[in-house]
């Protein structure tokens, strides 16, 4: 999910007051950009790239790692690609129609710091933009692509001002192709091509207040993109990407009726150690918030089948201060005392 | 004191507001403020500034929050010079008016549009392929595009003329200039230097004229209504005074019955706090209307304005006024501190030396002003009124009364010391801006007579044939003007060639024809530091150089911008806009030849250059009416504080008339005392004036307007100026004094 899809959303908040998200989503017609039909089979390398057709797109990167002296730190870092018109064709360097933003945010779990920054620009080869083979997606020097000719090992680096990441994603499990074959239906009038790459390894540096970390940890990657608006009865999502200690990786996620609050539309998945998939019938499953930060829902209790799962925030505060504002933060998983798991999580709209 | 805390608040207010719109409609749509250095980018390569970012973005260029790359040029456009100016809308998302461009403006980003600034324009209009989406009203013609489009525009693919740079944490500085409006101008406040390795980076000042030119209108509005608050001040201090005065007795019972000192002066203070409260109160109330009257009807527009005005206004007095009303109540018990006197005497001293020096910039000249002002209060008035009462009695009864009155009138002097002191600085004020003003107007209308010479003056004339102009009969010489935009290393410069034979550099006040040098106009001369001998390295639109000797520098009052003037034969007039042309033609002949003209093409518009001439003059005229009316609303204060003083000083000398009376004194001759007396007053109080106001006309003329405004004003003493205030003045002060009188003297009957 992407605060990029936030432009269609009515929240109580700031989001809808906010220029950029009215930039971002009310002035467009989006039916005459490319359409989300289930008819593309994904193909890669070819999707890792950008599809400038399609109105938005993101890549999508966070990272649970830990020093070896268990310090712990999240990051979570996007590159959004906006269409600024339909068929727009690049008639320069200067002007290509594509805008490229960037969120960065980096969790320093023991200090309870929360850092993050975002970045604007338009797309030219000197500012931002994305490319299949190889692989890149940047806005000026942060990037994350592939460090040789095949997808992996991808490398993440961000030189932000008041943290810098350097970490070498590789490839542990397969990708995972959300929905049906990664077409995603969101809401009757909303879908998105969608693909996750799980629990890849990682390893690297983080340099945080003149200190330098080397950290290991586990990677998640979303990619999606779309041309349609979530429509004005959803008020925002919850969004849950989780890795357990036994292998299993859990993706689950609603969006909420903007009237009544009610989850419109559950999608739960589970992500065995070996890399299959096993849906989980939305029946099934249930989330219920239990504790509140601010507006925020910092603290959840996930009913899957027989499986009580408590999902809470690492600590509260990791909200992002971005153009939008929405909540992404690192949180551990427990069953019922015990620590099985982390992953992040992803409010907005509240 | 109340009706004085009022109309220093309606001054105070209506300046501030005034200030703010000045600073809008001069400085009006400028992307550049939000801006504070400039980084000029060699050969205009674009590579350079992905260098520049690159450096900055690697956390190699510290304390810059955001850059921007910038294409600017000139285009012709509806037979006019347009300058355009193409900036990266999204490369700073966090500037405030580039932000609100990207977001408002969504097609500046997905097509080729144009926000077009000026008179010429209207929504729709097509320039070379773009479409203007959006239009400002201004005195400045100008086209904004997202980089790409100017790029287009100005036929420069890949280009980049220049990097501008915000500064982070200037929220203070901001903040500052919201609540004194040219503040920063006065201080000639430049932003810390910054060195980047390989990059010039340069300070925004010279690369933004108009902006300067702005701050400095309102920092000079700005200061002339803080004397509005300092005749006030005086006003409040003299009521303060007597009011102590006068309850001496009440002050007394209060002590003995236990009250401290500080009881009983927190009781005057209170009350003072009270009456400026409801001062302010109708200060405000009335400056909503005074604005209504000034056409700045537009509430919603200058609400922010006004409020920041009102409650700066409002705090200002207040501060003032309590501080006037706690000295005056220490006072009352203590001898004047002749130290601090002293101390106060040789501070002015230095401040006027201090303020002498260039480097002091604009607030340095107003310094000097103001120490001109406390050696008037600590100095002039006091010895006045010293001198006065040394005069010794005389033996015979007549010289006796008339001493008698000379020595009442200077112990009103004496009494009235603080009343008078804001009076006649306030007298002085006046007469210092009526000479400034007339003595600005004399050099203005020098430069009309040398400028414009007789004859026909055409805009709008891209399409006339000047060969066949010149063949008319009646016509005795055509002169095409061309103007285009030119780039130094440190600012830009508006440029115009002609034909530079004798006749036309003598308008410039240069005696020579000029085939290989430039005249240039004091504004540039001053910003870059060049002279008569230094080199001009112009960079023209079309990329090309024009190195050129400075041979003169000439005087162009009013105008913002940098200007050079070459002789068309040296330059490539191909890319330039010849917007202007002028005629001399025979007298007889000027009717039929401005009719010939019109008929021969409605765009042209064809003025007579007598009135030109006297169009500038009404303009001219119109820029000072609000400078004199802060000088009135001064006087009007003063005038007020020395009626209530007169009020006061008539209830203490109720038993000195008594005695007069008693000796055998008619009323007849004690209305005539008391209308000598004031006739003194008036008359003495308006000749300590004097000096000081020709001091503050010579501050104005000599250090105010070249460091404000980089030209020089030469002083003249016209009677005009000077008479009319102190008529006036001695007219107010009599009133002052004799109505009081009359009103007890009717009372008494």
């Amino acid at each position: 999910m992407s605060v990029f899809t936030l432009s269609g959303c009515n929240s109580a908040n700031q989001q809808e007051d906010s220029d950029l998200t009215e930039w971002l989503g009310e002035s467009v017609d989006t039916s005459k950009f490319a359409q989300v039909d289930g008819s593309h089979r994904m193909t890669f390398p070819r999707d890792h790239g950008p599809h400038d057709d399609f109105m938005t797109e993101w890549w999508y990167i966070t990272s649970v790692l830990e020093t070896d002296g268990k310090r712990k730190f999240g990051v979570q870092f996007t590159v959004f690609r906006r269409a600024l018109a339909p068929d727009t064709e690049k008639a320069d360097s200067w002007r290509s129609g594509q805008v490229y933003m960037a969120h960065v945010a980096l969790s320093d779990v023991s200090r309870k710091q929360h850092y993050d920054e975002e970045r604007l620009s338009r797309e030219h080869e000197m500012l931002a933009g994305a490319s299949d083979t190889p692989f890149q997606a940047f806005v000026e020097n942060w990037s994350v692509s592939s460090t040789s000719s095949e997808f992996f090992p991808l490398a993440l680096q961000v030189k932000a001002e008041s943290f810098t990441v350097d970490l070498t994603l590789t490839e542990t499990k397969s990708i995972v192709l959300q929905g049906n074959n990664g077409h995603s239906v969101k809401s009757p009038e909303h879908a998105s091509y969608y693909y996750s790459i799980p629990r890849m390894a990682t390893t690297g540096s983080l340099n945080v207040g003149n200190r330098s970390y080397e950290v290991d940890g586990i990677s998640w990657m979303d990619r999606e993109w779309s041309s349609g608006l979530l429509g004005r009865q959803y008020q925002g999502w919850y969004w849950f990407a989780l890795s357990l200690s036994d292998g299993r990786d859990l993706i689950l996620f609603s969006l909420r009726d903007r009237d009544t609050g009610d989850d419109l539309n559950r999608v739960a998945q589970w992500i065995e150690a070996d890399g299959s998939t096993t849906p989980i019938e939305r029946e099934s499953w249930s989330a219920k918030p239990t504790r509140h930060w601010k507006q925020w829902p910092v603290e959840w209790e996930l009913s899957i089948g027989d499986t009580l799962l408590v999902v809470s925030a690492k600590f509260d505060n990791q909200e992002m201060n971005t153009q939008i504002p929405y909540w992404e933060g690192l949180v551990e998983v427990k069953d019922s005392s015990t620590s099985i798991g982390s992953g992040y999580m992803e409010l907005t709209g509240y | 004191m109340a009706t004085g805390i009022a109309l220093a608040v309606i001054a105070v207010t209506v300046i501030h507001v005034v200030s703010h719109q000045a600073i809008q409609n001069i400085g009006g749509f400028d992307l550049r403020s939000d801006y504070q250095y400039v980084v000029p980018v060699p050969d205009s390569d674009e590579q350079q500034y992905f260098e520049l970012r690159d450096l900055w973005r690697a956390g190699e260029v510290s304390g810059v929050e955001g850059m921007v790359p910038v294409l600017e040029g000139s285009i012709s456009a509806n037979g006019r010079l347009t300058s355009v100016l193409g900036i990266d809308l999204l490369a700073d998302l966090n500037a405030n008016q580039s932000a609100e461009l990207s977001l408002t403006e969504t097609s500046l980003l997905t097509s080729n549009s144009l926000i077009a600034l000026g008179t010429d324009w209207a929504i729709g209009d097509k320039v070379r392929g773009a479409t203007i989406v959006s239009h400002t009203p201004s005195q400045t013609n100008l086209l904004v595009a997202d980089l790409p489009t100017a790029q287009l525009l100005l036929d420069r693919p890949n280009q980049v003329d220049v990097v501008w740079m915000r500064r982070a944490s200037t929220s203070h500085i901001t903040l500052l200039e919201d609540i004194l409006p040219g503040l920063l101008t006065g201080l000639s406040y430049r932003s810390p230097k910054l060195e980047i390795e390989g990059f010039d980076v340069q300070d925004m000042s010279n690369w933004n004229p108009t902006h300067s030119f702005a701050g400095s209108i309102a920092f000079n509005l700005s200061l002339l209504g803080a004397l509005a608050v300092l005749v006030a001040s005086f006003i409040a201090y003299e009521a303060s005074s007597s009011n102590v005065t006068r309850r001496a007795l009440e002050t007394s019972r209060l002590l003995s019955l236990g009250a401290s000192q500080a009881q009983v002066r927190t009781v005057f203070i209170f009350e003072a706090l009270l009456l400026a409260i409801v001062g302010s109160a109708f200060g405000t109330v009335a400056a909503i209307g005074l604005l209504q009257v000034l056409n700045f009807v537009d509430v919603d527009a200058i609400m922010n304005a006004f409020l920041v005005g009102a409650m700066k206004s409002a705090l200002v007095g207040l501060l003032a006024f309590l501080t006037a009303a706690y000295i005056a109540s220490s006072r009352s018990q203590e001898k004047p501190r002749r130290v601090w006197h002293g101390m106060l005497i040789a501070l002015s001293l230095g401040v006027v030396v201090f303020g002498l020096l260039p480097e002091s910039g604009l607030i340095g000249a107003f310094l000097v002003v103001v120490a001109f002002c406390l050696l008037q209060v600590f100095v002039v008035v006091p010895l006045t009124v010293g001198l006065l009462r040394r005069l010794e009695p005389l033996p015979s009864l007549k010289r006796l009364v008339r001493v008698l009155f000379l020595r009442l009138a200077a112990r009103q002097f004496k009494l009235f010391q603080v009343p008078l002191n804001a009076f006649s600085i306030a007298i002085a004020t006046a007469i210092g801006i009526g000479l400034m003003v007339s003595s600005f107007r004399v050099n203005f209308e020098d430069l009309l007579d040398q400028r414009i010479q007789p004859g026909l003056h055409l805009t709008n004339a891209a399409k006339v044939d000047v060969q066949q102009i010149a063949e008319w009969d009646g016509v005795m010489d055509v002169r095409p003007y061309f103007r285009s935009i030119g780039r130094l290393s440190d600012g830009s410069v508006s440029l115009r060639a002609s034909r530079l034979d004798t006749w036309e550099a003598s308008r410039y006040g240069y005696d020579q024809p000029v085939s290989d040098g430039a005249l240039i106009n004091r504004q540039l001369a001053t910003r870059n530091g060049f002279s008569v001998g230094s080199d001009l390295d112009i960079r023209l639109s079309d990329g090309t150089r024009l190195t050129l000797p400075v041979l003169h520098v000439f005087n162009s009052y009013g105008r913002v911008e940098s200007a050079a003037i070459v002789d068309a034969e040296i330059v490539d007039v191909e890319g330039w806009v010849r917007d202007r042309i002028t005629l001399r033609v025979a007298d007889e002949k000027r009717a039929s030849i401005s009719t010939k003209l019109k008929d021969s093409n409605p765009e042209i518009e064809v003025f007579d250059n007598s009135e030109i001439r006297s169009a500038a003059l009404q303009v001219f005229d119109r820029t000072f009416v609000l400078t004199n009316t802060i000088a009135v609303v001064a006087v009007i204060v003063a005038v007020v504080g020395l009626l209530s003083s007169s009020i006061a000083l008539h209830q203490r000398q109720e038993k000195e008339y008594r005695l007069l009376r008693t000796i055998g004194l008619s009323e007849r001759q004690l209305t005539f005392s008391t209308i000598f007396q004031s006739g003194v007053f008036g008359i003495l109080s308006c000749a300590i004036s004097l000096p000081l106001g020709i001091a503050i006309a010579w501050a104005l003329c000599v250090l105010v307007n070249p460091r404000a405004f980089q030209w020089t004003i030469d002083l003249h003493l016209h009677a005009s100026p000077l008479l009319v205030p102190i008529s006036l003045s001695v007219l107010a002060a009599m009133l002052a004094c004799v109505i009081p009188y009359l009103i007890r003297t009717r009372r008494r009957n």
